[in-house]
């Protein structure tokens, strides 16, 4: 097991670095000027000097590119262009409300959705089987930021019932977490259905049923415990469809987390920050692809020995 | 149909299918219903902008701050949106906006995934290992992200719209193609052309590459809908098509604000994106039942054929 966990690790180095690579390179990718751009459209040619001195853009691209790397492995993510604060600083404080929403929106994803798709799969072919299948195909096709703002509408403005914005309480927490898991829930009770039903098809099932095992006990200790496998993977695969939805959700209900930071850097083109928080998010997939990977290879012994 | 004529000697298992695909999706519930809900977007686009002609509000940029905010009434049958828009109109034309963004990005992804997966696929080795790792390094920022980063650092507007979401996407299609030419090039007409003497180039994009396609024929309603739902996500953002222009996701995003006085505002261009998308996605689950190639390969001859098949045999 440390064998292959030392393994995955290492392999995950070098996309790390390309990644940093690939967040430096976006910043070159705008057009015209990157100091004139940065300046904004105000200002003058001694402000767009400066900026070009202090980010750098006079030096030779291979130059800036090795203090970008330089400074990266530090920790430095650089200045904020709006606050003048460190990128660094602003992410981590708000790092805890963006976690706290994707792990409570996972783990609503997963629960919900796994149950959907173990009934689906029982009632093969039934009414339920065929209502819960359209519900799905509903789920990954609501684009998250309709699903959020009809909510606020049933919930917020209409009943009345649970606040529209803000992370103050927990009520607060609610809205957000739903948004954010309709998709998942969508895409896991998909593949649950078809993991169970070709669980529920193979020998051992017919084995367990021939002893007399009641049907319930048959799905719960036998079939969903296969069927669960590739699940796990699943769950790593929609990580970044998460985290895109993420950052719509943060913006529709002012949560104070990365993605609106994301957004509101973008509306004022802080760059500095903008290459900052997309990084954090690439670095943020990785981890979680690496943990499910792990995760996978300890249920699963017979990853580990391939 | 009658077996009595069927000669026994070589097996149609490769007999023209695509002019039987059109019959099939419409069999399979649900792509039927993809294809229906399709060909309602289609005519939209097609015919829409001519029935919504004729009067100065059917300009989808006409202004008449008089009028905003209009609940639907017969010359406004949808009502008008802040600026005294009608909003029917604004949701039609919108169609041509929200959809054809979509299909460009697919193209656009497609034309640069589709020969990469090849090169990576056919040659291996070093070309190969390099391919795959850069692809490694797009794929380990999450789609809507980098969309979202390159629509930043681009700019808005619709071709940059249509470039950043492409190049978030075109990594699923390098990755299909490559797998499927990795098995496609094994195959004994692949040797069989090169016993003749053809240039691997030439077996490549003549012969591989073509026997190739059918994953990313599967692959792309799926694609479609998810270019759609990044795009207007992108729009609802704030960051997509330029001011005046009708995009369903940028109309969502100008609402915004109204959610608490108009929100039936944001429910029409949301039901309009939300037609769309679950109409790529049935029709492509659709598609994946009826074109699969792993349900090709795998004994899933017509019942007619397998029970020839077997008299074959014998």
């Amino acid at each position: 097991m440390m064998g292959y966990v030392t393994r995955r690790l290492l392999i995950a180095v070098p996309t790390l670095v390309g990644v940093a690579v690939v967040s430096f390179l976006l910043m070159r990718l705008i057009p015209g000027d990157p100091a004139r751009v940065l300046a904004g459209p105000d200002a003058t040619a001694a402000d767009v000097e400066l900026i070009r001195r202090q980010f750098g853009f006079d030096k030779p691209v291979l130059n800036q590119f090795l203090d970008y790397m330089g400074r990266l492995a530090t920790g430095d993510l650089g200045r904020s262009a709006r606050t003048g604060d460190s990128v660094l600083a602003e992410i981590l404080a708000r790092l805890p409300y963006t976690v706290m929403l994707a792990v409570l929106a996972t783990l609503l994803a997963v629960l919900v959705g796994c149950t959907l798709g173990v009934i689906a799969a029982v009632r093969r072919e039934g009414l339920a089987d065929l209502v819960l299948s359209g519900l799905s195909v509903f789920g990954v096709s609501m684009p998250v930021y309709w699903v959020g703002l009809l909510l606020v509408i049933l919930f917020s403005v209409n009943l009345g019932w649970l606040p529209a914005a803000g992370a103050e309480s927990w009520q607060g927490y609610i809205l957000p977490t739903v948004t954010l898991s309709f998709f998942t829930i969508g895409f896991i009770s998909r593949q649950m259905r078809s993991a169970m039903v070709e669980t529920m098809e193979m020998d051992f099932i017919r084995t367990v049923r021939a002893k007399g095992v009641a049907r319930w006990a048959v799905v719960l200790r036998h079939a969903v415990r296969n069927a669960a496998l590739p699940v796990v993977t699943v769950i790593g695969l929609q990580f970044g469809q998460l985290l895109g939805g993420a950052v719509i959700t943060e913006t529709i209900f002012a949560w104070p987390g990365i993605g609106r930071l994301l957004v509101e850097s973008i509306g004022a083109r802080d760059f500095t920050t903008v290459q900052g928080a997309i990084l954090i998010f690439a670095v943020a997939l990785i981890l979680v692809n690496l943990l499910t990977d792990i995760v996978y290879a300890y249920i699963d012994p017979r990853i580990r020995y391939d | 149909m009658t077996e009595s004529t069927a000669p026994l000697a070589p097996l149609p298992v490769a007999a023209p299918r695509r002019d039987h695909l059109l019959r099939r999706l419409l069999r399979h519930r649900s792509s039927r219903l993809g294809l229906i809900l399709l060909a309602g977007y289609v005519a939209v686009i097609v015919v829409g902008p001519l029935l919504v002609a004729g009067s100065p509000t059917s300009d989808p940029h006409y202004q008449n701050l008089g009028e905003s905010l209009q609940g639907p009434s017969a010359s406004h049958w949808l009502g008008t949106d802040q600026l005294g828009r009608d909003e029917l109109v604004r949701l039609v034309i919108g169609a041509r906006y929200t959809i054809l963004i979509g299909i460009g990005a697919v193209v656009a992804g497609v034309l640069i995934g589709v020969p990469l997966g090849a090169l990576s696929g056919f040659y291996r080795g070093w070309v190969d290992l390099l391919i795959q790792r850069f692809i490694d390094i797009v794929l380990a920022f999450p789609h809507f992200l980098l969309a979202l980063a390159l629509v930043a650092v681009l700019g808005p507007g619709l071709r940059n719209l249509i470039i950043a979401v492409a190049l978030a996407s075109f990594p699923r299609f390098v990755r299909l193609v490559r797998a499927s030419v990795l098995s496609v090039r094994e195959q004994p007409f692949t040797e069989a052309a090169r016993a003749l003497g053809v240039s691997e180039r030439r077996v490549l994009w003549r012969h591989v590459l073509p026997n190739s396609l059918t994953p990313v024929i599967v692959q792309a309603p799926l694609e479609l809908g998810s270019a759609i739902l990044t795009a207007s996500g992108l729009g609802f953002l704030g960051l997509g098509v330029r001011q005046p222009t009708p995009e369903w996701g940028t109309m969502l995003g100008e609402s915004r604000d109204l959610i608490f006085s108009n929100p039936r505002l944001l429910t029409y261009p949301g039901l309009c994106i939300l037609g769309a998308i679950l109409a790529f996605n049935l029709l492509g689950d659709g598609m994946r039942d009826v074109l699969d190639p792993r349900l090709r390969s795998r004994k899933r001859l017509p019942r007619r054929l397998r029970r020839l098949s077997g008299k074959a045999g014998r």
